[in-house]
């Protein structure tokens, strides 16, 4: 225990780290109050918004749907699509809500007939008009047994099940899950995991530490334990940072966590899931999501802090590893398709909670459809235990030089 | 306890750092002397199971060396650095801690070792802010923590002040008793009177192991002592061994190592363990 906690103290709770974690905080916070307020433009748009919103919850109001479609593509026809609409929308109220009702509007719609013909993924249909004909079609062809029948079928039944879209005022959540993204957790939450795991091994190596570890009775085997449980305690430490940081910085912007009882499909960037889970629940399946790849990902540094000598190839071998992934969003489809495995299962998709928990996405493992949740939380599992098995070899292994 | 190690090679790539090193330790000190790049730290790592031998073996009482092994060993290696946020407290508790020592055994063992190497009032301050020979104790320290039976000093009393290096010196005489010391060093008169016996190394292979008294004795009639003038220094060191030189008004002393008289006017010294050193490392390649 008393080696837990110096290991500990090495790696987290000495002062210099302290003053890290805690400047990290207060990034955490800002940046979880400035993308919100500023995505809102202040707190009177924001009261603004939000009471348009209110007024209009519920299911879809195809007459409101209209009026806002409409109105949302003549502003993208005078301002232009992308950032240079976005820019518009933070300083009017009014357009956001168009923009977000409208946006809801095809939701619902793809949720009925599915996307427009041309934008539907053909490996990934969505829609209930389209699942059945597509069911009908499989039918026809005696492929009853096959596994896209199979997971279709499992699909349209969820689909009805959870029922269609509604438009709730969720603004905290959405901001929230917004300041959860992809790119967020890959470089605020990891990249920092990367800087704390990176000295743990290599410096025994710069200090002549290794020296005495390595001959120690407890050099080979019982310090590895300890190494990794530091490991595991930064990263769920840092995660903990990061999601209460944003949590605090949303909550100060807006001012409330209203919805949290709603579906999750009521979160713009959930409208397709697949899990009859309410927001709250969610947000505690997220939070555990995310500190579960913090910690898959600090064996990961672990490993190349136990592989290197020196502390900042270490890290800069491990913030490869998260550039990776990032890289394979330049990939063509041809490509992505080869390498599916590394696209799929890389740091940078297994941050993003909307493609994870957000999408219809399902695997064929032997015959069975499989959600990408599912599998991530496998394929995580397998790369954490493989990883843990690596350290202790390394450990094991390691010779002075 | 015994220490057996067998014919012990070690290559990098073509390079052969030791070549069959052969000898056995029990209770007591050993010295291990030799040049820059003879193989002593090679050796002393293979012996503390840091690296592996390419060939040849390490036999604690007739068993390979593993775990019980390294609880019973203790290693001070030449350049050690302290983790920056550890008092040096702190860092005895790690130590302690990594050896297998319970928490009351680590805390009895390092209020012991903190006042036998000076160190009691300095052990809440960080140890990287520690001078070279407060260092070089908390590294002595360390080794000591777990009463080894087999302890491995590389270059201990490198950065000592002269009191440091006796007490030093006197500690590990002590510690000795029923114990094996392997003690490498440059520094002669650190082994000269307390180890048992002196391993010389040379080139990859142990050239000779007995006690400083044989090597010595080997040495009588060996060791001269003449005066010459300043300016003939240097054509003299060409041909001869100079273990010292002291100036002596227009003249210098000088301490020769020779197989015969060196000078019309030298005389014959008692020989010690130096004489021997450089004799076997020096005289007979300079002689060769």
């Amino acid at each position: 225990m008393r080696l837990l906690k110096l290991e500990l103290h090495k790696t987290l709770t000495n002062k210099k780290n302290l003053i890290v974690l805690a400047i990290l905080l207060v990034v955490y916070i800002v940046m979880g109050f400035s993308t919100t307020y500023y995505s809102y433009g202040g707190t009177e748009n924001y009261n603004t918004y939000t009471s348009m919103v209110e007024e209009h919850t519920g299911t879809l109001d195809e007459a409101q749907g209209v009026v806002s479609t409409d109105a949302y593509t003549e502003a993208k026809n005078k301002y232009g699509s992308g950032e240079a609409i976005d820019h518009y929308k933070m300083a009017d109220p009014v357009l956001k809500f168009n923009a977000d009702y409208a946006d809801f509007n095809t939701a619902v719609n793809d949720y009925y007939e599915g996307k427009e013909a041309g934008k539907q993924d053909i490996d990934n249909l969505i829609g209930i008009a389209p699942l059945q004909d597509k069911l009908t079609e499989l039918q026809a062809s005696g492929q009853e047994n096959s596994y896209e029948y199979a997971r279709y079928e499992k699909q349209l039944e969820t689909e009805k099940e959870l029922g269609a879209p509604t438009f709730e005022n969720v603004s905290f959540w959405d901001s929230l899950f917004s300041n959860w993204s992809g790119m967020n957790v890959l470089l605020l939450l990891l990249f920092p995991i990367a800087y704390f795991i990176a000295p743990i091994f290599t410096q025994e190596v710069r200090t002549g530490m290794d020296n005495i570890v390595l001959c120690s009775k407890k050099g080979r085997k019982e310090i590895v334990t300890s190494k990794i449980i530091t490991g595991v305690i930064t990263a769920v430490v840092m995660s903990i940072l990061f999601v209460a940081g944003t949590f605090i910085g949303t909550f100060a912007a807006t001012g409330n966590m209203a919805g949290a009882g709603f579906s999750m499909r009521c979160l713009a960037s959930f409208r397709t899931a697949q899990y009859a889970f309410t927001i709250g629940q969610f947000a505690l399946v997220s939070v555990l999501w995310i500190v579960f790849i913090a910690i898959v990902f600090s064996m990961v540094a672990l490993l190349i802090s136990a592989l290197m000598s020196n502390q900042a190839g270490a890290f800069g071998v491990s913030f490869i590893v998260l550039l990776v992934g990032m890289a394979t969003e330049i990939f063509g489809s041809g490509l992505k398709k080869l390498l599916w495995p590394i696209v799929d299962f890389s740091f940078n998709s297994l941050g993003k909670l909307s493609s994870i928990f957000g999408g219809t996405t399902t695997y064929n493992l032997f015959g069975q459809p499989i959600s990408y949740a599912m599998l991530g939380v496998a394929v995580a599992t397998v790369m954490l235990s493989a990883f843990i098995i690596f350290v202790y070899a390394a450990q094991k292994k390691r010779i002075v030089r | 306890m015994e220490l057996i190690i067998s014919n012990v090679m070690k290559n990098y790539g073509k390079k052969d750092v030791l070549k069959g090193v052969s000898f056995k330790m029990d209770n007591g000190i050993y010295g291990l002397l030799g040049p820059n790049g003879a193989g002593k730290t090679t050796l002393i790592r293979i012996l503390a199971g840091l690296i592996p031998a390419s060939s040849g073996q390490v036999l604690y009482n007739g068993k390979k060396c593993d775990k019980e092994y390294r609880a019973k060993l203790g290693y001070l290696p030449q350049d050690l650095d302290f983790y920056p946020n550890f008092t040096g407290r702190q860092y005895l508790e790690y130590v302690a801690n990594l050896k297998g020592l319970s928490d009351v055994e680590a805390d009895r063992k390092i209020k012991e070792l903190a006042e036998q190497v000076d160190l009691t009032d300095d052990m809440e301050r960080r140890c990287v802010n520690y001078s070279g020979g407060m260092k070089r104790r908390l590294g002595i320290a360390q080794a000591l923590l777990n009463n080894p039976e087999i302890l491995i000093l590389d270059e201990p009393t490198a950065g000592l002040d002269p009191y440091e290096r006796i007490k030093f010196r006197n500690i590990i005489s002590v510690f000795s008793k029923d114990r094996a010391v392997l003690l490498s060093t440059h520094i002669v008169s650190d082994v000269d009177s307390v180890a048992k016996k002196i391993i010389m190394i040379k080139d990859g292979k142990v050239g000779s192991m007995e006690d400083g008294r044989a090597y010595m004795q080997r040495m009588n009639g060996k060791v001269w002592e003449c005066s010459i003038a300043p300016d003939k220094l240097m054509g003299f060191q060409k041909n001869h061994v100079i273990s010292n030189a002291v100036p002596n008004g227009d003249m210098i002393d000088i301490r020769v190592l020779s197989n015969s008289r060196p000078h019309e006017k030298a005389v014959n010294l008692e020989p010690n363990l130096e004489d021997a050193y450089l004799y076997e490392f020096n005289y007979k390649e300079a002689m060769a």
